[in-house]
């Protein structure tokens, strides 16, 4: 669209991605005015290129409960939220003969801490199930992890969000920010907004930058192999530590191997080197050893945020909320807790901005902006058009 | 790019410690965490290994990290240097270990260790490098009695 004029809204989200998407609705349905202003498409960086799994909190119960906890309850209401976005439901994690028996009690002792569901599984029923894992498994647990469609979800989010009022400004750069005059310029004009929301991720330093602030952040990039075949029927995880290759995601009729974390000084010049990929397939053959025969059709990257601690000994946080007055940044976390984030930055920008209104999202039924068939009475009917397509829904949700 | 030193002593041997460092096959063993191991060349091997990093990272992805290192052996005298060449998280690292012997029936073992791990120093930062540099040589070098009793 061409802006002639300034917009005006009480916030302007930077970034659409999960958590832009999610605060934006939150908002919205508080009642404040929103505009989302984002420099590529919707879900165009972390969010969308993720493997698309709904963590069960299984994987943080060992190293960080409070984030498995979170996850636990996070990914039941994301699965309430938007049933027809869940891809795949069930998950195991599987430990391979050699590897350190001890760390099974670990696990397990944490998910019982936790509150997470699971069971334990007798492996030779496992593999009548999943005959393409490897027969190195010597111990297995079923845990409620999901597989997630990212664009069905959040294209359904966004939607509503704008059927509620949520403006959002697609392929949209922003190129300065004007703390004292609460302007944004951006590509298509300027925006004026009370507060600003920073939910740019791994770009959230150098969006700060534009405005005179500086925060260190050290991206860590996680590689993601596509193989066009479903090598599994439920999310494999690894158990051990994390680390990398321990995860195999079933996406639709395609399978996903992920990851790595790997340290990036400059996110505009990433290589990825054919050691780390061959370290990636290695690593994933281990669990399913016919990988080692295939070859991935495309492979896909995406930065995750390292931010600094307060605490000069706490190199990193999961998750961060910077308030620095007129911009708040959120950065770092999952998709899975993407809801609850965006929930405690909009309570912080309602108590700035003095307004006294709940979340509403937890309880929120979406249904999604790409059914042939709408559901009767829901979201869907308001906003549903045949044979909407992704290109169709954003035209649809941009402004 | 750090440095870090320490030293060990053993009533065991010295040409017993040396005949073990200078054996990559036995030497590796003594690698924590050691998930694939081969040998290139009559001095040259690969490992693989897990490294588990300080509980102040506190993101679960980077706790523990995959090093794939490849190693030269190289000996003159009493001294055994090892040079290391390698990834992890992305990132090149570089490794020089000397290690030198003394002593007759018992023995007195010194290493110096410099690593240049890049983002990874970033990532830590140069003290917590170093204890973690500091904790594996140390678990390596205490390991190796029990090898040589086994």
């Amino acid at each position: 669209m061409d802006l002639k004029s300034v917009m005006e809204a009480d916030v302007a989200v930077i970034g659409g991605g999960a958590t832009g998407i999610f605060t934006a609705l939150d908002l919205t349905l508080r009642g404040l005015s929103v505009i989302v202003i984002e420099k590529g498409s919707l879900l165009s960086g972390t969010s969308g290129k993720f493997h698309g799994l709904l963590h069960s909190g299984a994987r943080y119960a060992v190293d960080d409960k409070q984030a498995a906890k979170e996850c636990r309850e996070e990914s039941k209401t994301l699965a309430r939220m938007a049933p027809f976005a869940i891809v795949s439901r069930g998950g195991f994690f599987v430990h391979l003969k050699g590897e350190q028996d001890r760390y099974i009690d670990t696990f397990v002792n944490a998910l019982a801490q936790c509150g997470i569901s699971f069971e334990k599984i007798e492996v030779a029923s496992l593999l009548k199930v999943e005959p393409q894992l490897t027969k190195e498994v010597d111990f297995a647990v079923k845990v409620d992890d999901m597989v997630l469609d990212p664009f069905r979800f959040f294209y359904s989010a966004a939607t509503y969000a704008k059927r509620k009022g949520a403006k959002f400004l697609l392929r949209n750069r922003v190129s300065e920010l004007n703390p004292s005059g609460k302007v944004i310029k951006t590509d298509k004009g300027d925006v004026k907004a009370k507060i600003v929301v920073n939910a740019t991720g791994p770009w959230a330093a150098k969006l700060l930058r534009a405005s005179g602030k500086e925060i260190e952040l050290m991206p860590a990039l996680g590689i993601m192999l596509v193989y066009e075949r479903k090598l599994v029927h439920s999310v494999i995880n690894r158990l051990r530590a994390p680390s990398d290759g321990d995860i195999i995601v079933p996406f639709y009729e395609r399978s996903i191997l992920g990851t790595t974390a790997q340290l990036v000084e400059d996110l505009d010049k990433i290589e990825i080197s054919e050691d780390d990929i061959k370290l990636l397939q290695e690593q994933g053959a281990q669990l399913i050893p016919s990988i080692s025969d295939l070859q991935y059709s495309r492979l896909y990257f995406s930065a995750r945020p390292l931010v600094r601690g307060s605490d000069p000994r706490e190199t990193t946080r999961d998750f961060q909320v910077i308030d620095d007055d007129w911009i708040i940044s959120v950065i770092g976390g999952k998709l899975t807790t993407s809801r609850l984030m965006a929930e405690s930055v909009s309570d912080l920008v309602c108590e700035k901005l003095g307004l006294k209104a709940e979340s509403q999202t937890k309880s929120l039924r979406l249904s999604s902006a790409f059914e042939s068939t709408p559901v009767k009475g829901s979201i869907a009917e308001e906003v549903y058009e045949p044979g909407m397509s992704l290109a169709l829904a954003e035209e649809k949700i941009s402004s | 790019m750090i440095s870090v030193k320490g030293s060990a002593d053993f009533s065991i041997p010295s040409i017993r410690i040396l005949a073990f460092i200078r054996d990559p096959s036995r030497f590796a063993g003594c690698i924590p965490n050691l998930e694939k191991f081969e040998i290139k060349d009559e001095n040259k091997f690969e490992a693989l290994f897990k490294l588990e990093l300080p509980s102040s990272i506190a993101v679960s992805y980077l706790r523990n990290i995959t090093v794939k290192m490849n190693f030269e052996l190289l000996e003159m005298q009493h001294q055994i240097f090892l040079k290391g060449e390698g990834r992890s998280a992305g990132v090149k690292i570089t490794v020089s270990i000397t290690m030198s012997v003394s002593g007759d029936a018992s023995s007195h073992l010194k290493w110096v260790a410099t690593l240049d791990a890049g983002l990874i120093e970033k990532l830590l930062g140069k003290t917590r490098l170093e204890t973690v540099a500091t904790t594996i040589s140390t678990q390596i070098v205490n390991c190796i009695p029990s090898k040589l009793a086994a």
